[in-house]
């Protein structure tokens, strides 16, 4: 469970929500309302004030890098450290059977990160940023870079993540990630966030879902 | 000792050399004359004013003195490194860090030359002091400087990189980790090709200007040695300190990246 309390800085807030675990949000938005910085800032890559509490733990009683092992942010665009793909993992069956359900094939371990395409990179940052098993995952356009194929494939991994009982927030221009995710949703408007309901129609109505516990 | 002295009228005839760059300045139309013009007689005036200087000091018997002139060196070695920064910190750590790191190296270097090598009579013996932190400060300060600036380039280039390894649960000086090696090694690199040049494809300034004035030329190699080994040493120590420092301004206690503590404007 992740409850975010009065967070805020100079570009969005405040925000109070709570995800109870295994659940799912579509945090949506125009490009520059601040739905990455309000990302960041969950995860404290970003100076925030208010306080973000993960199953009765508190940010401000933990170290950051700490925090960070339960609360991962997984940007659009993926950054690569070392040569080869392989050295940014620690190699389990599990990371190769969570690749062949990504379309990826095992040898590309071994490949050269400079090799990728952008949406293979955008795959396997999302492999890797869910390798430790985060209590939180707060995914910036996860799926951006990839094909419809792909994207099922992400969003299928996603709701695996969901099952074991981590909270996602998940900040896309789809409807259809919206309405796969929803339906409620937390929409950003110049920095300022409200909890919205997606209706069938298409259209966003106040409040959250009555179901869900999303406040 | 017996050295030939210089008079006034040798320096004058070494000058007209200047002739040269001065004329191939003006035919290939280099556009440099004035900044040569200027540059020379910025140094004879800094050499001849410090000469002087030198000189007052030497024959004062108190060493406030003596420190006075060493504290106005490092500050002056201080202004230089942060002259060299393509990217400076906001306030007053822009010039405290690089200078800070100076004074500590400085006095460090400075005070084991003193006290355990050469052990002048009296131990403040601006002759000895002056000259040896003179030659520790202008080597440190090149290593602390290139070090410092290739950390804040690297960092400002990488900050995605950088952000994606704290995002992943990595400590500050983890995520930093390549950064600040890379930035050790540009660091102290021009001292440690300098040890493998000396002596065979140069003489150090120091050893050549022993050995005119008369000191037997092994001597001479000797405190020219001790030289290289307190400024190696002091570059490392200097570099390690002005990157580390430089690594924990640009993050915070958070570790978060801190690049909004950097001056937007190019320098």
């Amino acid at each position: 469970m992740i409850k975010i309390e009065k967070l805020e800085n100079e570009i969005f807030g405040p925000v109070d929500l709570t995800l109870e675990s295994g659940q799912g949000l579509v945090v949506r938005g125009a490009s520059g309302s601040g739905k990455t910085r309000f990302m960041r800032g969950v995860a404290d890559l970003d100076e925030t004030r208010g306080e973000v509490i993960v199953d009765e733990m508190a940010r401000s009683e933990m170290s950051a890098f700490e925090w960070r092992r339960l609360v991962r942010f997984v940007p659009a665009d993926s950054h690569w450290w070392y040569e080869r793909v392989g050295e940014h993992f620690e190699r389990s069956d599990g990371l190769i059977m969570d690749m062949e359900q990504l379309g990826l094939k095992p040898a590309q371990l071994n490949q050269p990160v400079s090799e990728l395409s952008t949406g293979e990179k955008q795959r396997l940052a999302f492999l890797r940023a869910i390798a430790d098993k985060p209590k939180v995952l707060l995914l910036d356009e996860p799926t951006s870079a990839l094909d419809e194929h792909s994207t099922k494939g992400v969003e299928a991994l996603i709701e695996a993540e969901m099952a074991r009982g981590c909270s996602v927030l998940i900040a896309s221009h789809s409807d259809v990630q919206a309405e796969r995710f929803g339906p409620a949703c937390l929409t950003f408007r110049a920095g300022a966030a409200e909890v919205e309901t997606l209706l069938l129609s298409g259209e966003l109505q106040k409040g959250g879902a009555e179901n869900g516990g999303v406040v | 000792m017996d050295y030939i002295s210089l008079s006034f009228f040798d320096l004058a005839l070494a000058a007209l050399l200047m002739l040269i760059n001065g004329g191939l300045s003006i035919g290939l139309g280099l556009g440099l004359e004035r900044t040569l013009l200027v540059n020379s007689l910025r140094m004879t005036v800094q050499l001849m004013l410090i000469g002087f200087v030198l000189k007052f000091i030497f024959v004062q018997t108190n060493p406030l003195w003596t420190f006075g002139l060493a504290l106005i060196m490092i500050l002056l070695a201080g202004r230089e490194i942060l002259a060299r920064q393509s990217y400076r910190l906001k306030g007053h750590q822009a010039y405290g860090l690089g200078t800070g790191t100076l004074l500590m190296v400085g006095f460090f270097c400075t005070l084991f030359a003193i006290g355990l090598l050469v052990q002048p009579d009296p131990w403040y013996s601006p002759r000895y002091v002056l000259p040896i932190l003179g030659m520790v400060l202008g080597n440190t300060m090149t290593g602390i400087g290139l070090g410092m600036e290739t950390l804040t380039t690297s960092i400002k280039s990488e900050r995605g990189v950088i952000e994606g390894r704290l995002s992943l649960g990595e400590p500050r000086f983890v995520a930093l980790k390549g950064h600040i090696r890379k930035a050790m090694k540009n660091g102290m690199m021009p001292i440690i090709n300098a040890m493998a040049a000396s002596g065979v494809i140069s003489l150090p300034g120091m050893m050549t200007g022993q050995i005119i004035s008369g000191v037997d030329p092994v001597d001479a190699t000797k405190y020219q040695l001790m030289i290289m080994f307190l400024i190696a040493g002091g570059t490392a120590l200097g570099t390690t300190m002005g990157v580390l420092g430089m690594g924990f301004l640009l993050t915070d206690e958070r570790h978060r990246l801190r690049l909004d503590r950097l001056k937007t404007d190019e320098t």
